[in-house]
């Protein structure tokens, strides 16, 4: 008993879970999330897509908790279910363009020279332009599938990791440690393996986190644009666009907006605390 | 010597109380983090003269910045706190002044120099605008009036082409040109006592030659009582009248400058005193106080000193030492003050001598 | 000279901005498996063969690509973006129609976030963890993890449904006819003719639309102005600057907000690039009759060259905002405009 009590003391993750309450929060929600995501088929009260037309645009009540859509489709059950989808989205686009954005970056940062130049030069191109409508081009012009979109979302994406992988390798490389395994013969991969990799990780795990919230954001404004996955699928975003058309019954749009806010939300906490907790000029002052 | 054993707070003759311009009476601070609580300055007391430099020497942490900046009441809260004692500048106890007197106080009768030149002039604002700020704030001077009179100062100060410096940002100065800014700023408005946080750790040796003469000729024209802190006995023999020793947020020794190095009566003292090259003295091992700093958020039975100290007995480690009052103006916080000298005699015994004992 | 010589690099990085902005959608369209004539052309007229070459040829679809990209540079040198697939009207045209509405809107949102991302950046540091700051630190956040569609449909719901404060979509009320176009911006040209019922109206129109451009950058603003007031309080100079005397108000306005500016001005130019991007989805809301519209229903469409021109314009805006950002950045600090 005693023993479990200084391990929570001593433990740093719980000690910043403890201090910083808006870390909790997002931990929470996100384990919430997590756990929608797991069991949103057994969750569910009603089939998703099961459309019934003489329950069309009922509002909240004690059947359907958030009333039905246009199509009478239960709301609840398509925001429990869009959960797998536009949290799932965003993850994807966050770990898929992260993992490339590092080796991008951390090879042109390693090899330095003109083929550094050409491929930052190319992010940068990327990330000047808004993300929305470089998405939105593209989609539209591949087609609108979930599969494009993702695809689109990574390409406007890593650059940001690249960014920051590049700076890291630039810097490591430069260090004294790095230096001396070079003198000691190690190979160039081993160097980048060993050395650079895990040097780096740490700050791309803090720019990931506070990503992952703008990408389930980026992702449902693009759904709600019509470029996620084809109708019947409950996405969210594309769930506000048809609340769009049914303005005057609120709940249609209201809950699935409020199912992504939830998620950039507790993303965003999260982010924000993880990077309190590793700014040790911060940490000092927190009392 | 009178042995006049009284206890700590400062004899107040009527002599001393004529000619006192600050005195701090009891000062506790403390500082609230989250390791614990950091009991930075312990019923501090001392007092500065009319006209008089008085040093504040010891080791980083000792608490004799936080004394200084709680006189300016500028430190940080939170996590500091003035937990007691009186400041009492020209018979107003500054503490209970409301934020507008203190105000009026600051920069324009006691003004502060800070360590660090680089970092303690804005680097947006030009450093005549700086200089000037203080003259319009509390002198009520025109733009072109202050603008004159900062001309002049930094003429003062040792600063060439005066008229070019004026436009010139921070950045484009060097360390002794900033520190020799910092020094105009503060002393623009005369204030009547200057409190000077190692004006002089940062910068060259040469340079810090030049500012202490600087510094000197200043007092000499401006008449106003200094506070030198300092970690530096060259300094405190350069500058200063009388000096103050602290350790771990105590006085532990006050007398004369003169008194201290001829013979410094706590262990502490001895020690800081024993470790300073010689030049051209005899040839002897430089001393060096064995152990750290102790930890600020333990706490503290005894005299904080005593496990560093090599006179230390039982008592020392049961029982904290009130300041005995030797008389001549000479305090001293030890136990064993009687047998204190031994470092000073075999330094001086044995040339080829070791330093420790 | 300092100043001219920027300008300078700046002149030579945009015109290879402008040229890597061209060329990149040149590639999309090249790379795309779907046809704008399949887009563009109704199922019938799909039919008919004839049709189909003519529209080919007439907008130089059967020419190779790199082709047309020079043809289409040749022509931007003279002025000429090209003809709209979807409108038949010159890009150029298109784009002074719709772009001062864009502006006038970007404009209100970046004012918004401006100023209310600094007054709450401001106040949370100086009252730093006492409850205002808690407030203020959960408006931002959230203004950063709001959907901004959802957002609007919210706000439109609330105070133009509801409670009907707000007027609804649009850029005016239908009952009054809009200003004499001078700057197209309904607000200036309203002012200009002096017609105060006009630029009520129309202002009443941006609130709502602005103050959702706008969120994103204010919640970026007021965080990061949060924490560089908060790093510059704690600097050695700020302490100089209470050591002379000065009032608390007096420290942070004279010393420590010019410093933590500077900081937050970097952030200012990444917002009007956030704001950009939600201009598609408020004046889809909104019924804004701005780029925003105009490039969705270009990108639907497969309209290239209304998305080269709408990518140009954009780019364009990138660069202007970054040229300012950097002269403020020479303004505000010293240290920049020796270098």
């Amino acid at each position: 008993m005693k023993n479990k009590k200084s391990f929570l003391k001593n433990n740093t993750v719980f000690q910043a879970l403890r201090t910083n309450t808006l870390l909790t929060i997002g931990v929470v929600i996100c384990a919430i999330w997590l756990f929608v995501i797991i069991f949103a088929d057994y969750l569910a009260p009603y089939d998703p897509l099961l459309q019934d037309l003489s329950l069309r645009l009922q509002p909240p009540c004690r059947e359907h908790l958030f009333g039905t859509d246009s199509l009478g489709r239960d709301i609840l059950s398509r925001v429990l279910a869009g959960s797998r989808i536009s949290i799932g989205a965003g993850l994807q686009c966050v770990i898929i363009s992260a993992v490339a954005g590092m080796l991008i970056g951390g090879i042109s940062g390693y090899i330095g020279g003109i083929f550094d130049d050409v491929v930052m030069r190319i992010g940068e191109l990327f990330s000047s332009f808004p993300t929305i409508i470089l998405a939105m081009v593209i989609a539209s012009a591949m087609g609108p599938s979930l599969f494009n979109t993702l695809l689109t979302m990574c390409i406007v994406w890593w650059p940001n990791y690249a960014r920051v992988m590049r700076a890291m390798v630039i810097q490591v490389k430069s260090n004294e440690y790095v230096e001396a395994s070079r003198c000691l013969g190690a190979s160039r991969m081993r160097i980048f393996i060993r050395e650079i990799l895990p040097n780096s990780i740490s700050s791309v795990i803090v720019l990931t986190t506070v990503d992952f919230g703008n990408a389930i954001l980026l992702f449902a404004s693009l759904s709600y644009l019509g470029l996620g996955s084809p109708p019947p699928a409950p996405e969210w975003g594309a769930m506000v666009s048809n609340g769009a058309e049914q303005f005057y019954y609120w709940w249609v749009a209201t809950f699935p907006g409020l199912a992504i806010l939830s998620v950039s939300l507790g993303a965003n906490f999260i982010g924000d605390g993880i990077r309190d907790y590793l700014d040790p000029k911060l940490r000092k002052t927190i009392s | 010597m009178k042995k006049n054993e009284k206890t700590a707070e400062l004899q107040e003759t009527a002599d001393d109380r004529n000619g006192s311009l600050l005195r701090i009476e009891n000062l506790e601070v403390e500082f609230h983090t989250v390791e614990g609580i950091h009991k930075a300055v312990r019923k501090v007391s001392y007092e500065v003269k009319m006209g008089e430099t008085l040093g504040v020497v010891g080791e980083s942490g000792s608490g004799k910045s936080v004394t200084a900046l709680s006189v300016m009441q500028l430190i940080q809260s939170p996590p500091g706190k003035i937990m007691g004692g009186k400041i009492l500048f020209e018979e107003k106890d500054l503490l209970s002044l409301s934020k507008e007197e203190m105000n009026h106080i600051r920069g324009n009768e006691i003004a502060m120099i800070f360590q660090e030149p680089m970092t303690s002039l804005n680097p947006i604002h030009t450093c005549g605008k700086q200089i000037m700020e203080p003259l319009i704030l509390h002198k009520g001077y025109s733009k072109s009036e202050a603008y004159e009179k900062a001309l002049q100062m930094m003429g003062q100060v040792g600063i060439p082409i005066p008229r070019q410096r004026m436009k010139e940002y921070p950045h484009q100065l060097s360390g002794g040109m900033r520190q020799r800014v910092m020094i105009a700023m503060a002393l623009v408005c005369k204030p009547k006592l200057l409190i000077a946080d190692e004006p002089t750790t940062a910068l060259d040796v040469t340079i810090q030659a030049q500012i202490l003469e600087l510094m000197k000729i200043l007092r000499k024209e401006m008449n106003s009582s200094i506070i030198m802190i300092t970690h530096d006995l060259g300094v405190v023999a350069e500058m200063c009248d009388r000096v103050v020793v602290m350790y771990d947020g105590q006085i532990v020794e006050v007398c004369k400058v003169s008194d201290l190095f001829r013979h410094p009566y706590h262990p502490y003292s001895e020690g800081l005193i024993c470790s300073i090259p010689s030049i051209g003295g005899t040839r002897r091992k430089l001393y060096a106080i064995k152990g750290t700093v102790p930890s600020p958020y333990e706490e503290k039975t005894g005299c904080s000193f005593a496990p560093r100290c090599q006179y230390a007995k039982d008592i020392c480690r049961r029982q904290c030492p009130e300041m005995t009052d030797l008389g001549n103006g000479r305090l001293v916080r030890c136990w064993n003050y009687r047998e204190t000298g031994n470092l000073m005699e075999t330094a001086k015994e044995s040339p080829e001598g070791r330093g420790k004992a | 000279m300092n100043v001219l010589r920027y300008l300078g690099r700046r002149l030579v990085f945009t015109v290879f901005l402008l040229i890597g902005v061209t060329m990149m959608v040149y590639i999309i369209s090249y790379m795309v498996p779907s046809d704008p004539v399949v887009a563009n052309l109704s199922a019938r007229n799909l039919n008919n063969e004839e049709m189909v070459q003519a529209y080919r040829e007439k907008w130089g679809l059967d020419q190779p690509v790199y082709k047309q990209y020079f043809t289409y540079l040749n022509n931007l040198l003279h002025g000429d973006m090209g003809t709209s697939l979807r409108t038949e009207r010159a890009v150029m045209e298109d784009l002074k129609l719709y772009f001062p509405a864009t502006l006038e809107l970007s404009i209100f949102g970046i004012l918004f976030a401006v100023f209310f991302g600094m007054l709450f950046g401001i106040i949370s540091a100086i009252k730093r963890n006492k409850w205002v700051d808690q407030i203020l630190r959960g408006v931002s956040v959230l203004g950063v993890s709001v959907p901004v569609f959802w957002m609007a449909l919210l706000l439109l719901f609330v105070f133009y449904l509801k409670l009907g404060i707000f007027p609804g979509p649009g850029r005016l009320s239908a009952s009054l006819t809009p200003p004499v176009h001078k700057t197209g911006l309904y607000t200036v040209d309203a002012l200009l003719m002096g017609d105060i019922k006009v630029f009520a109206d129309a202002f009443k129109h941006l609130c709502l639309p602005g103050i959702c451009m706008g969120l994103f950058t204010m919640g970026l603003i007021s965080r990061t102005s949060r924490s560089s007031l908060l790093e510059v309080l704690s600097l050695d100079y700020i302490r100089t600057a209470r050591a002379k005397g000065l009032r608390e108000r007096d420290v942070i306005i004279k010393h420590a907000l010019g410093n933590s500016l500077i900081s937050v001005l970097t952030v200012i130019g990444l917002g009007f690039g956030n704001l950009l991007g939600g201009m598609v989805l408020v004046e889809s809301v909104f019924a804004w009759p701005g780029i925003g519209q105009y490039a969705y229903k270009a990108a639907q469409n497969l309209d290239f060259p209304a998305i080269v021109g709408v990518s140009l314009l954009i780019a364009l805006n990138y660069v202007v905002i970054n040229i300012v950002v950097d002269l403020l950045y020479c303004v505000l600090d010293p240290r920049v405009r020796y270098m």
